[in-house]
């Protein structure tokens, strides 16, 4: 991997955007766009949009999500302990003894979320899995006045888990999901930029806010876009970790190259660009049936503004929406290399159709 | 709360308005704003729509939706009784023994939900094990009085039980319809000062899946949505603020901070909060339920927008029951919010 | 209703549509997922949508084990209970397989206690030696349909597999063969529309009614007959298969099309059903098409299927034809520049 991108990756991956708070990881994938960008926009909300060959046809958006999971302050208890909701999908089993950032609007405050010595629940037969409400933060703070000085209820709250190689292929880090998708989409811009004079396709690289809860970026971007074809960049599930049956989950493995995704939103004109592409820089390809267990931007964009031709690509994962979400980067640079090959071989005029 | 304002508020309360069965509703609403606003229009399916100042392009609306929860007949029985279905989050639980109006092509027929305490009634029915009675002789006769199809409401009514604070049943959201048009009224005297195009619409079909607001964002298209809508007061016994927050009636209208509400409109009405000396509370984003705002903000490109709400006791059940000031409230704060904004403002999130 | 059309793999049952509509229709189009529309008088107005989805549920490959058994997860809302001991076919590249989804002997399984059934807990056996040889065969994400063929079970009752929903993509095919034989009459633009991937979560109606922009629409669905035993009509509405094609009240039904269709089938004396409004939510293309574009009047009419969602689903061949006949009577009926309005 590039230089410069491993540490636009690892800079984006230490940076708090949890979802409707997206502004300083966009920051940054902004300032790294607009190195090979011809504009750099962004909306009312804070999605940001990269192009490069506005005047090319099709217009091909490539789609990754900058928020992350995270929590929110809901309310300050009198005795100074904070009680939170959930901003996404977070799992209330992982959270105790976690250590938390809150992003106050005078900048970060620390925090724990505080589990009982097991010294003190000895005896009490199995632990039952905790609530989110019955889960508070404490920042240290005397009472609810003294908290109030420090936090406001609405504060959004991410983990301080950040970014370190296993291997030297294997990275953990808080919520890969799904700053790599973002990183793919520019780095594949990137890649195309440098064969510009090859591409025909206009390429909108789009880094979306708010997927977690609700695919809303995407929805907004693909309206005020319009593309005629979209790929999608997101984390799919590893199975292949102790406990995940491959009869009910499939069967994808780390370390051997992205996934596709057959049926659904997957169109079979973009699966056949994207066989042929992986071909040609021969990167093996995984294959999946359509996410049965959770959706994608991809499910907000093919069916929107009469219908857009999308394909998902899969990074796979291990342990996601947990704080050691891991991946292999090779999969992930040939998840970007498919999409730039995909982008340069398609020609001016190009349509998606079904053959009927 | 002004006589004329609290009179066509009682009316609107006092009118049933179940999804899909507006009409009567949105005449009452469409009548009080005809006398300030510009343009009323009305769409396809009953959404009306009041403008000020139509010629000004930047477009501020004001959501409230004037369709309540309440059920529909789903079945006429040999016996002449009658099964209906829920239209919107009814709590089958709280409807035995209660008295009803069906409201047929002729005319409000009345019943009750019957609970005998000598028959097999369950004390936690389903909603299909649950029958009106309407005194009809036979199914025939059932049937000439009751079409499938007609809409059912429960008919308590409004009353003020103690200073300010009211009980109807569906303040949600009659009140908020009933604050987009008092922000008309408020507004039309200085419209000379408004720099923007206040729209305020009366949507229908938010309790069965936010379908009003979704037609409207896509026909008016405007650069700020405004959802006034109940939220939850947590301030009776029993309820867990560490797992619901702390929300009271008589605080203020509340603004909810995350996801939908954009950065820009909370700090904007905060700010106009503490200049106009408006109390208001605020919340994390809805965890539990969904506003008009949803649809709004996503579905037609990305639309600035943000819930104001009026904190609510027992909402979905036949005694919700509101601060009648904190709706005062919120039409003054979107008031000034609206008198606020500069021709051409932009509200952009800073990357 | 032979034809394979699983949701977004559609295409052979669109092909048969297409032929069909190609000897009627002005114009023929698709989209880019397959969506087939077939416009009669494009200069007429309104503009009114005719909507039945071709695609049906089915089952799509997941996972080949290494004894060469295929796992598979669901297209649409597939119950497990009527899967074991089902003949299937799977759509490969290279053509259809035969294959079965076993069910373990009662035999083994008297004294066992009662598990809920889920989709993973079943395989399908092609008859290979083992993972490598299946694999040559079948691939992940083949999708796969069960075997059943339409037949007559009496003189009007039939049965077949998934006349949800290519029974309402017959209809609009129908309807406007129908509109077409009497097109002088014609005021406004008909567009039949062969839907796919309704059972996904109304995908291709999402689609259609942004491209198509329609000033009003009628949906053709299976609706959920009531008059087999086990089901209770104070819960879900009287459905009877035989007593005519089902108008619904209210949400999604606009009550000018709903008065329309009393009014159309009146005077061609076709008896109608009504029901509430079906009560989930986003559970025909209705819901796709109403919000959608600013608001779209749109009513659904329904004709009642006994056991939807399996192999053996029944109805009555004459409340399909008189939906048809209903809804190219409504088309005919509509006035030049008409407007669909509630009356506040």
């Amino acid at each position: 991997m590039r230089k410069q991108s491993f540490d636009f990756l690892k800079q984006l991956l230490s940076c708090p955007t949890p979802s409707g708070h997206e502004a300083p990881g966009q920051k940054i994938w902004c300032q790294y766009a607009r190195q090979f960008a011809d504009k750099v926009t962004t909306d009312s909300y804070g999605n940001a949009i990269a192009v490069l060959n506005p005047k090319g046809s099709p217009k091909i958006m490539l789609d990754g999500h900058i928020d992350e999971i995270g929590l929110m302050i809901k309310h300050i208890n009198d005795n100074g302990f904070l009680s939170f909701q959930t901003i996404g999908g977070v799992d209330a089993s992982l959270l105790r003894g976690k250590r938390v950032n809150i992003h106050t609007a005078k900048g970060v405050v620390r925090g724990v979320i505080g589990a009982i010595a097991p010294h003190l629940t000895r005896g009490e037969g199995e632990p039952k899995p905790p609530k989110i409400h019955d889960m508070t933060i404490d920042i240290g703070a005397k009472d609810a006045k003294a908290a109030r000085k420090r936090v406001a209820v609405g504060d959004p709250i991410t983990f301080v888990d950040d970014f370190e190689m296993l291997t030297d292929d294997l990275a953990v880090a808080r919520a890969l999901d799904n700053r790599v998708g973002t990183w793919a989409a520019i780095e594949a811009l990137r890649m195309a930029a440098e064969k510009r004079d090859d591409l025909h396709c206009a390429v909108y690289a789009c880094s979306s806010i708010q997927e977690e809860v609700g695919s809303r970026g995407a929805s907004m971007n693909v309206f005020n876009v319009r593309p005629d074809a979209a790929f999608v960049l997101e984390v799919t599930h590893a199975t292949d970790s102790p406990g995940i049956n491959a009869a009910q989950h499939g069967q994808v493995k780390l370390g051997e190259g992205p996934t596709i995704s057959i049926g659904r939103e997957n169109h079979p004109a973009l699966l056949a660009r994207l066989r042929d592409a992986a071909k040609a820089r021969k990167i093996k390809l995984q294959t999946e049936a359509f996410s049965a267990s959770g959706g994608t931007d991809a499910m907000a964009i093919y069916s929107a503004v009469g219908g857009v031709p999308s394909a998902v690509i899969g990074v796979p994962t291990r342990y996601m929406h947990s704080t050691v979400e891991m991946i292999s980067l090779r999969d992930l640079q040939a998840a970007a290399d498919l999409l730039t090959e995909a982008c340069l071989t398609i020609k001016a005029g190009d349509t998606f159709r079904m053959k009927i | 709360m002004q006589r004329g304002p609290l009179t066509f508020l009682k009316k609107l309360l006092t009118t049933p308005t179940v999804s899909g069965h507006e009409t009567t509703g949105q005449r009452l609403w469409i009548d009080y704003v005809r006398k300030f606003a510009d343009e009323v229009t009305v769409d396809s399916y009953g959404n009306a729509i009041a403008v000020l100042k139509p010629q000004s392009k930047t477009k501020v609306v004001i959501d409230g939706h004037i369709d309540e929860i309440g059920m529909v007949v789903k079945h006429i029985t040999d016996g002449g009784f009658i099964h209906v279905q829920q239209v919107g989050g009814v709590n089958p639980a709280l409807l035995r023994a209660k008295r009803v109006d069906i409201h047929t092509a002729r005319g409000p027929v009345r019943g009750v939900f019957g609970h005998s305490g000598i028959g097999n009634a369950k004390n936690d029915p389903k909603m299909h094990e649950l029958f009106i009675d309407i005194a009809a002789k036979d199914s025939k006769e059932a049937n000439r009085k009751v079409a499938v199809g007609d809409p059912v409401t429960l008919v308590d009514d409004f009353e003020i039980i103690n200073r300010q604070v009211a009980v109807a049943r569906a303040f949600d959201d009659r009140i908020g319809a009933w604050v987009a048009a008092e922000t008309i009224r408020r507004l039309a005297s200085a419209r000379a000062r408004l720099r923007c195009s206040v729209i305020a619409t009366s949507s229908v079909q938010e309790e069965v899946g936010l379908r009003g607001a979704s037609m409207n964002v896509f026909n008016i298209r405007p650069h700020v949505f405004f959802a006034v809508d109940v939220t939850h007061a947590t301030d009776t016994p029993g309820i867990n603020r560490q797992q619901h927050g702390k929300t009271a009636i008589g605080d203020g209208p509340t603004i909810q901070l995350g996801r939908e509400n954009h950065p820009v409109l909370t700090k904007m009405l905060r700010n106009i909060a503490k200049r106009k000396k408006i109390p208001v509370q605020v919340e994390a984003f809805l965890t539990i339920g969904a506003t008009n705002a949803i649809p709004a903000y996503s579905t037609a490109g990305d639309t600035p927008s943000a819930v104001v709400s009026i904190a609510t006791r027992y909402i979905h059940t036949a005694t919700e029951m509101i601060d009648l000031r904190d709706a005062d409230r919120a039409a003054d704060l979107l008031k000034e919010f609206c008198l606020s904004v500069k021709a051409g403002q932009k509200f952009k999130v800073r990357v | 209703m032979n034809a394979p059309t699983p949701s977004s793999f559609e295409t052979a049952g669109q092909r048969v549509w297409c032929d069909y509509v190609r000897c009627f229709a002005d114009r023929v189009t698709t989209d880019s997922y397959g969506n087939v529309a077939a416009v009669l008088n494009p200069s007429g107005r309104p503009v009114v949508l005719l909507d039945g989805h071709i695609d049906e549920i089915g089952l799509m490959v997941k996972y080949i084990n290494d004894k060469g058994f295929i796992y598979f997860q669901a297209i649409g809302l597939v119950s497990p209970k009527i899967l074991p001991a089902q003949r299937v076919q799977i759509h490969t590249a290279k053509g259809p397989i035969l294959g079965v989804i076993g069910a373990i002997p009662p035999h083994q399984t008297m004294d066992d206690e009662k598990k809920d059934l889920a989709l993973h807990d079943l395989a399908i056996d092609i008859g290979a030696a083992d993972g490598k040889a299946a694999a040559r065969r079948v691939s992940v994400g083949d999708p796969i349909t069960l075997i059943s063929q339409f037949a007559m079970l009496s003189e009007d009752v039939a049965v077949a597999r998934a006349f949800d929903d290519r029974a309402g993509a017959w209809a609009a095919a129908e309807a406007l063969r129908l509109v077409a034989a009497r097109r002088r009459e014609l005021h406004c633009c008909v567009v039949a529309c062969s839907t796919v991937q309704e059972e996904y979560g109304i995908r291709g109606a999402m689609m259609n009614v942004f491209n198509i922009r329609p000033d009003a629409a009628v949906v053709i669905e299976t609706g959920i007959a009531t008059d087999s035993p086990g089901l209770d009509q104070s819960r879900w509405g009287r459905m009877a298969v035989g007593d005519g094609p089902v108008i619904m009240i209210g949400r999604e039904n606009h009550p000018a099309l709903v008065r329309r269709l009393r009014k159309v089938a009146k005077g061609r004396k076709i008896k109608l059903q009504e029901n509430a409004f079906f009560f989930q939510q986003d559970g025909t293309n209705a819901s796709a098409i109403y919000p959608a574009v600013g608001g779209v009047p749109t009513a659904l009419v329904s004709v009642c299927t006994r056991y939807i969602h399996s192999p053996v689903e029944v109805l009555s061949i004459k409340d399909l034809r008189q939906t048809a006949e209903l809804i190219a009577a409504v088309c005919l009926d509509i006035k030049k520049d008409e407007a669909f309005r509630v009356e506040v």
